[in-house]
């Protein structure tokens, strides 16, 4: 069950109604509705992802509770280490086995282990990353076990952020759900615009963004330079608009239920270096990198300087490319990253570092584009296609720079209106840059808010597109 | 704002944008959504059954003109309604429960009464599962609300849209009959010829023959004879795309015989014929055909219909 499938509608409806007009206005009773939603659409979408998710979820509960009992020490360190690759094993044998063994027999050209294909759950990585850094934090003490396994599920299977995050820390969320959420008119109003621009940038933006880089990128092997630098760029903006589209309906549904989850995007196309791009970029998962990765691997090898941070940072990102997969792709991607990073830890930055730009406009605006561009040609190595294939396709972008484009699947008065479709999107993100989320427009006039949402809705209404085929980060 | 206030706004708005979507209903057509009349019908009497071979080349409103009959084109496409539970199901709930004078015209291929398997784990992939027809819980009554929302994947707005542009390359007629507006051009043809054998070629190796589709042909005749005659027709295609085709099954036809004669249904097979039509990619016979293979198989049936008679 997708967030734009018609039959999301009644369950969300239903949960808001409940929550908000029926039920006794107690935590509990809110908890309970929360939790049986969220039940509910996992095992629609994928019921045995549900019962595995229950079953890894009350081991870990146990697990960490147990570990939290015991003294400072060898033993707890190792019921630490144990804990933490069970989640890993768990998530290597649905996530990385099959692909593992793929490229180990392509490398030795043999098929004597085909193990077929393995099954994955829905939401195993988002759900593992949340466990491992559950047991990290109270390892660390940075936290206390939840003692309440009602709530620790809750926690675990919320439905806003099961299916593509955010990766929620347990003490930033389980708080929230000890007290009664009180109707709150502008939280829920401001969680319904965030909802209708996820909605917007999923089935207008996106939608027409991968039907456009499908036509652009017809016959990779002979298509000119341009239609290939077109098609990296429909490709950069149909993930960012997929993947930050679901993370505002996820945000916006949450907002409308009482309950605050991490803003996954902060406008990341208008960043200017790469270190403001990766703070702007799945925010939840490069803060997890930054805190169970980048800043230990960085703290223990602090003597060696810039090497050290590099190394540390190198490692954070092999880990991003990693958590989509174990494809030669998601591996390269990796690695680019950091070495994009590699110009500002050589003038003494580090992972943290975002500012360092009191340009001026225009040379702002080019520094943006540059790097929109550059994310955009490394966003193609985020395919199912081998690494080999796209830097090919990346070569041949510059070698047949000055081939005639082929844009005839492009053009026509449909298309040009899809065109100024998208164009719109990056201009209304452009006009809420600062504030939390692209349709925040509160601050406006009423007659303003109301051309807004008219715009937006009929653009749905007219433009929408539903494939099928649901959330691409779905699949990671 | 009070709650209540909130709410009641919330809900106009809400109903404001079902009003657009319902308002949205009558502009809906075959041009649209290609299969809209089979699944907006009433029940029928008689069908045409099978997939796009079937769906393009065969005009009910022949078989009107020469037998008199009103039959509903009935066909979808491969992937939709091969022989199988799902469409078996869908044929059932469109058949008028006292019928018992039709004409069923079931067409049938090897890739219809074959299966596909997934190259990498093998598995058998049930393709009709994932379509429209297990989806619906109505088949029949106008306009098939429910058919819309969960065929048509776009914004209902651009129902208005597409038909005020009246760009669309094609049409399911009220009849069932889906016309592809494409002009012959031998060149064209030939192109796509390559492209369509190519294809089938290269998903032959994952393609086998399927007892559980071809006992499902059987149960399905079995429940047509109670309604009327069933004929069973192989429409020819274009010789290379039929090497295919025997290389897939190459008993085809003595098997869809054998069967036949068990369950007292005609079977006409119309490869020989291949060379009096002309086909849009190899195997789907161009609109300006499907009248002269219609007319061919009404007049099949007359004959068979005469012959009884005597």
């Amino acid at each position: 069950m997708s967030f734009t499938s018609l039959s999301f509608i009644p369950l969300i409806i239903a949960v808001m109604l409940l929550q908000w007009v029926v039920l006794p206005k107690r935590a509990f009773f809110q908890n309970v509705l929360i939790l049986v939603s969220s039940l509910a659409f996992v095992a629609l979408s994928d019921w045995k992802a549900a019962i595995l998710i229950a079953l890894s979820g009350a081991i870990n509960f146990v697990l960490v509770s147990k570990m939290h009992t015991l003294a400072e020490g060898t033993v707890k360190k190792w019921f630490f280490y144990f804990g933490c690759i069970l989640n890993v094993a768990l998530l290597s044998y649905f996530k990385y086995l099959h692909d593992l063994v793929a490229g180990l027999q392509s490398l030795f050209s043999t098929d004597t282990f085909n193990l077929g294909k393995i099954y994955l759950p829905l939401g195993i990585s988002f759900f593992t990353f949340q466990l491992i850094g559950y047991w990290i934090d109270v390892y660390n003490e940075e936290t206390e076990p939840e003692k309440d396994l009602f709530v620790f599920f809750t926690y675990l299977f919320y439905f806003p952020k099961f299916v593509s995050g955010p990766i929620e820390r347990l003490q930033n969320f389980t708080p929230q759900l000890k007290s009664a959420r009180q109707f709150n008119i502008p939280q829920v109003t401001d969680g319904m615009r965030q909802f209708l621009w996820g909605f917007f940038k999923k089935t207008v933006v996106s939608a027409h963004c991968l039907l456009f880089y499908k036509s652009l990128y017809a016959s990779p092997d002979s298509m000119s330079g341009t239609n290939l630098l077109l098609a990296a760029v429909m490709n950069g903006i149909y993930v960012y608009t997929d993947f930050s589209g679901y993370s505002d309906m996820a945000c916006g549904i949450s907002k409308g239920l009482g309950i605050r989850i991490t803003n996954n995007f902060a406008f990341p196309f208008f960043a200017t270096n790469i270190g403001e791009f990766w703070k702007r970029w799945h925010i939840s998962l490069t803060t997890w990198i930054m805190t169970y990765v980048y800043t230990p691997i960085a703290f223990i090898l602090r003597r060696q300087k810039k090497m050290g941070t590099f190394i540390a940072i190198f490692s954070a990102f092999i880990i991003v490319g990693i958590w989509h997969g174990l494809k030669s792709g998601y591996l390269v991607y990796g690695c680019l990253q950091a070495l994009f990073f590699l110009p500002l830890v050589l003038k003494g930055g580090n992972m943290n570092t975002s500012a360092g730009s009191n340009t001026s406009g225009i040379v702002s605006f080019l520094r943006m584009l540059a790097l929109f561009l550059l994310v955009c040609i490394t966003a193609l190595f985020v395919r199912e296609i081998p690494a080999s294939q796209t830097l090919k396709e990346i070569s041949a972008l510059l070698t047949r720079a000055t081939q005639a484009p082929d844009l005839s699947g492009v053009l026509g008065v449909t298309n040009a209106i899809c065109w100024a479709l998208i164009a719109s999107c990056f201009a209304v993100e452009w006009i809420n840059r600062k504030q939390d989320h692209g349709l925040n427009i509160q601050r406006l006039t009423a007659p303003v808010r109301w051309s807004f949402y008219i715009f937006v809705i009929l653009a749905i209404f007219f433009f929408s597109e539903f494939p099928g085929g649901g959330f691409i980060y779905a699949q990671f | 704002m009070e709650k209540r206030t909130f709410i009641l706004k919330l809900a106009a708005v809400c109903s404001l944008i079902v009003l657009l979507h319902v308002a949205m209903i009558p502009f809906v057509d075959g041009t649209i959504l290609i299969y809209f009349h089979k699944c907006s019908s009433p029940k029928q009497h008689s069908l045409i059954i099978g997939a796009s071979r079937a769906s393009q080349a065969l005009m009910p409103s022949v078989f009107k003109d020469s037998l008199g009959i009103d039959i509903m084109n009935f066909a979808f496409n491969g992937t939709t309604s091969p022989y199988s539970k799902v469409y078996s199901h869908a044929i059932n709930e469109k058949i008028e429960d006292n019928s018992t004078k039709g004409t069923f015209i079931l067409c049938v291929e090897p890739w219809s009464i074959g299966m596909l398997r997934d190259s990498i784990t093998g598995e058998l992939k049930y393709t009709e599962e994932k379509n429209i027809l297990n989806e619906l819980c109505f088949f029949n009554g106008y306009p098939n609300v429910e058919f819309i929302a969960k065929d048509y994947d776009k914004g209902w707005g651009n129902i208005a849209y597409t038909r005020w542009r009246k760009n669309s390359s094609i049409t399911g007629h009220e009849d069932g009959w889906i016309e592809v507006m494409r002009e012959i051009d031998s060149t064209d043809i030939a192109k796509r010829t390559k492209g369509k054998a190519d294809g089938m070629r290269s998903s032959l190796p994952y393609f086998s023959f399927s007892t559980e589709r071809l006992n499902e042909l059987t149960q399905l005749i079995a429940q047509l004879k109670k309604h009327g005659e069933v004929y069973l027709v192989r429409l020819p295609v274009a010789k290379g795309i039929f090497e295919i085709e025997e290389e897939l099954n190459p008993t085809f036809d003595s098997l869809i015989t054998t069967m036949c004669t068990s369950y007292n249904a005609h079977y006409f097979n119309m490869q020989p014929l291949h060379e009096e039509m002309v086909f849009n990619d190899g195997h789907h016979i161009n609109r300006q055909y499907a009248p002269k293979c219609s007319s061919m198989i009404a007049s099949w049936i007359k004959g068979i219909a005469t012959s009884e008679k005597k």
